[in-house]
C-alpha cells in the first residue's frame, strides 16, 4: 500500500466535564489508501459516528494524531478544519441533510459558493453532477419535491461538486426502502471507479457491509477485526 | 470582492422576503426610530430657528445702557441718572461706537378725537429708527432741526395708528397727550409682536426735546442705545461704553456700575441655549427609539439564528468557514437596518412636512440631519446584528445537525 490517505495513530475521544469522563474512543490506529471503499460497522455506541467525526474534521481527537492526505489535523482551528471540509471531504447523510428552502441545483452549488467559484460556473459545475445523478429534469425541485433516493442522490452530487478526496457517509441508505438502497450503493461505486475517491461508510447495515471492499468492525470504542471482502464475481 | 458582496446581499433580501411579515415588522421598528429621531431633530432646529427670527426683528447688534436711577449701590452710593452730558460723552470719547441714541420712555395714556389709549411713549431722536431697524412705512421719521426746535410731531406704531385712526389716513392727524397736541407726521412698519406675546407696533415716538419740555422725566433717560462701529465685535463697544459711563458718572474702582448693560443679543444668546438644549433632549428621546428598533433587529435575528440552527450545521459540515457564517447573518443585519432606515427617512421627511406648514417654518429639514440619522440606523443594525451572527458563527456543526 502507497502512503495511506488517512492514518489515525492512538486517537481518542473522552466526552464530559466536571469529573464525569466517558470515553468514547479509547486508543483508535487505522490506515485507509487511497481509493478504497471502507465500511465501518459497530452496533450503536461502539464510537463509530465519533470516529467517523473526527475523520470528517467536525470534531477534533482527545489525544492521538490523524493525518489526511498526508496532512496533520487533529490540532486545526474551526476555520481551518471547514477549510479541509470544503477542499478535501465529502459527507452523504441518513437523513440527506438538504437545505429546505433551495433548489436542487442551489443546494448542489452551495460548496462551491463557499470555495469561491464565480456564479455562472459554480451553477454549471453543479448542473454537470446532477445530470451526472440524472436528475437533470428535477433540477429546480426543492426538496420537498422530491423522492428519498431523489434526495439522496442530490446530497451525493452535493458531496462530489468539490472533487474531493474522501467521501464520508454516515447510514447513506438507512432511511431508503432496499430497492433504492441497492441503486445508492451502486451509483456510489460507479462514481468510485470514475473519479478514485475513497468511500467511507458507517453503517449497522450487513449488505452494505457485504458492498464494501473492507469491513472494520468497532466496540466499545476499539477496532476489533479489519477484513478485505472477497466479492463474488456477481456482486456487481 | 463586489459581485460576491453583491450575491451575499441578494441571498439575504431572499432569506428576508421569505417571512415578509416578520422582515416588514422588525424592519418597522427601527424605521420608527430613525422617523422619530429626525422628526424630533428638525422640530428642535426649526423652533430654534423661528425663535431666533422673532429675537432678530429686535435688532441685535446695539447695545441698551439703562438707567438705574433710584437704586442705591453697595457703599451707599446712590445710582447717577443717564443726561445728555452721559450722550454727549459717549458721542465725542467712542472709538468703537456709531450711533448714539437716548431715549425717554414711559407709559402715558393719549386721545385722539373721542378715543383714549395707553401706549409706550418715546422721546428720541431720528437714529432710533435707524438703530431699532424699524423703517417708517408712511410719512417720514422727525428730523434733527425738529429736535433742535422741539416741534410738536410725532411718529406712531402701525397698531396705535390703527386704534386711534381706524381705517382713516393717520397722517396730519392730532393726537393729545394731557396739554401737548402734536401732529402725526409718519407711521412705523409692523413688528408684530414680542417672544413675551406683546404687542411691538403699539407706541408712539416725539423728539426728545419736545419729550422734556411738555412731559418731562427727573429721572433723565430711560435708555441710551448704542451702536457699534463693528457689528462683529460687540464685546469691544460693550467694555468702552462702561468705560465712558463709569468716567461720566465718576465711579472708584470699587463701586460697580451703576447702570445696566444689556442687548438683545444676550437674550437672542440665551434663547438659542436654551433651544440647543431642548434639540438634545429630543434627540436623546429618539435615540432611545432608535435603540429599541436595534434590539428589535437583535431579537429577530436571534430567533433566526436558532430556526436555522441545522441550516448552519449543513453549511458547517460542507466547509462554510466561521466567518462566511457571521458574513451571512451579518448582511441580513445590515439588510434589514437599511431597508428600516431609508423607510424611516422617507416617513421622517414626510413628518417634518406635514409638521413645518401649519407651524409656518420655512426649510426644516437638514440633510445632514436626514444622512446622519439614517446611517445612524445602519449602524445599530450592524451593531445589534453582530451578537447573533457570531453566535451563528461559533456553532459546532456535529450539535447543529442534530437538531431539526
Amino acid at each position: 500500500m502507497t502512503t495511506p490517505v488517512v492514518a489515525i495513530r492512538g486517537v481518542t475521544r473522552v466526552y464530559g466535564e466536571n469529573g464525569m469522563y466517558v470515553p468514547v474512543l479509547r486508543g483508535v490506529d487505522l490506515d485507509i489508501g487511497a481509493g478504497e471503499i471502507v465500511a465501518l460497522l459497530g452496533p450503536s455506541g461502539s464510537g463509530k459516528s465519533t470516529l467517523l467525526n473526527i475523520l470528517g474534521c467536525l470534531d477534533r481527537p482527545t489525544q492521538g494524531t490523524y493525518h489526511l492526505g498526508g496532512r496533520d489535523v487533529s490540532t486545526l482551528s474551526p476555520t481551518e478544519q471547514a477549510w479541509v471540509r470544503l477542499r478535501y471531504l465529502g459527507f452523504i447523510f441518513q437523513s440527506f441533510h438538504l437545505i429546505g428552502h433551495a433548489t436542487a441545483l442551489e443546494n448542489v452549488a452551495m460548496p462551491l459558493y463557499y470555495a469561491g467559484v464565480p456564479r455562472k460556473e459554480r451553477f454549471a459545475q453543479a448542473e454537470a453532477a446532477l445530470r451526472r445523478l440524472d436528475l437533470g429534469e428535477r433540477m429546480d425541485h426543492r426538496p420537498n419535491q422530491l423522492s428519498g433516493g431523489q434526495r439522496q442522490r442530490v446530497a451525493i452530487a452535493r458531496s462530489i461538486v468539490n472533487r474531493p478526496r474522501i467521501i464520508l457517509a454516515d447510514e447513506p441508505t438507512g432511511a431508503l426502502d432496499s430497492k433504492t438502497g441497492v441503486e445508492v450503493l451502486t451509483l456510489l461505486r460507479e462514481l468510485h471507479d470514475e473519479t478514485g475517491v475513497t468511500l467511507i461508510v458507517v453503517t449497522h447495515d450487513e449488505k452494505v457491509a457485504a458492498w464494501a471492499d473492507r469491513r472494520i468492525r468497532m466496540q466499545d470504542g476499539k477496532v476489533v477485526s479489519d477484513e478485505e471482502v472477497q466479492h463474488a464475481a456477481a456482486a456487481h | 470582492m463586489l459581485p460576491r458582496h453583491t450575491e451575499t446581499v441578494t441571498q439575504a433580501f431572499q432569506v428576508l422576503l421569505r417571512s415578509p411579515g416578520r422582515s416588514a415588522l422588525t424592519v418597522l421598528g427601527l424605521a420608527i426610530g430613525v422617523a422619530a429621531f429626525i422628526a424630533m431633530v428638525s422640530f428642535g432646529i426649526g423652533a430654534r430657528k423661528s425663535v431666533m427670527a422673532q429675537f432678530e426683528a429686535l435688532g441685535t447688534h446695539v447695545l441698551n445702557l439703562k438707567t438705574r436711577v433710584g437704586t442705591i449701590g453697595p457703599t451707599g452710593r446712590m445710582a447717577r441718572p443717564l443726561t445728555d452730558a452721559e450722550a454727549s460723552a459717549l458721542k465725542r470719547l467712542g472709538t468703537t461706537l456709531d450711533k448714539v441714541v437716548p431715549i425717554y420712555r414711559r407709559t402715558r395714556y393719549v386721545s385722539a378725537g373721542s378715543k383714549n389709549h395707553r401706549l409706550l411713549m418715546y422721546g428720541t431722536h431720528p437714529g432710533f429708527t435707524a438703530l431699532r431697524q424699524w423703517p417708517v412705512d408712511q410719512g417720514g421719521m422727525f428730523t434733527d432741526e425738529d429736535v433742535a426746535g422741539a416741534t410738536r410731531v410725532c411718529v406712531v406704531g402701525a397698531s396705535t395708528a390703527k386704534f386711534l385712526f381706524g381705517d382713516d389716513e393717520p397722517l396730519g392727524k392730532a393726537i393729545s397727550i394731557d396739554n401737548l397736541v402734536c401732529r402725526v407726521i409718519g407711521v412705523l412698519a409692523p413688528k408684530g409682536s414680542s417672544v413675551g406675546g406683546s404687542d411691538l407696533d403699539d407706541l408712539l415716538l416725539m423728539p426728545a426735546t419736545t419729550y422734556a419740555a411738555w412731559i418731562g422725566d427727573p429721572e433723565g433717560y430711560t435708555f441710551i442705545d448704542v451702536s457699534p462701529k463693528d457689528p462683529d465685535n460687540m464685546a469691544a463697544a460693550r467694555a468702552e461704553a462702561i468705560e465712558i459711563l463709569r468716567m461720566a458718572h465718576q465711579l472708584p474702582p470699587e463701586e460697580p456700575d451703576d447702570f445696566y448693560v444689556g442687548s438683545p443679543e444676550d437674550v437672542v444668546k440665551a434663547a438659542e441655549q436654551t433651544a440647543g438644549i431642548l434639540t438634545r433632549l429630543l434627540a436623546g428621546i429618539a435615540a432611545v427609539s432608535l435603540l429599541v428598533g436595534g434590539i428589535g433587529i437583535m431579537n429577530i435575528l436571534l430567533v433566526s439564528v436558532t430556526e436555522r440552527t441545522h441550516e448552519i450545521g449543513i453549511r458547517s459540515a460542507i466547509g462554510a468557514s466561521p466567518r462566511q457564517i457571521l458574513t451571512q447573518f451579518l448582511a441580513e443585519a445590515i439588510t434589514l437596518s437599511f431597508v428600516g432606515s431609508l423607510a424611516g427617512a422617507t416617513m421622517g421627511i414626510i413628518a417634518v412636512l406635514l409638521m413645518a406648514k401649519p407651524l409656518g417654518w420655512s426649510s426644516a429639514i437638514d440633510p445632514w440631519v436626514v444622512a446622519g440619522s439614517t446611517l445612524f440606523g445602519v449602524g445599530v443594525g450592524v451593531v445589534f446584528g453582530f451578537t447573533p451572527a457570531r453566535r451563528a458563527a461559533r456553532m459546532d456543526p456535529i450539535q447543529a445537525l442534530r437538531r431539526e
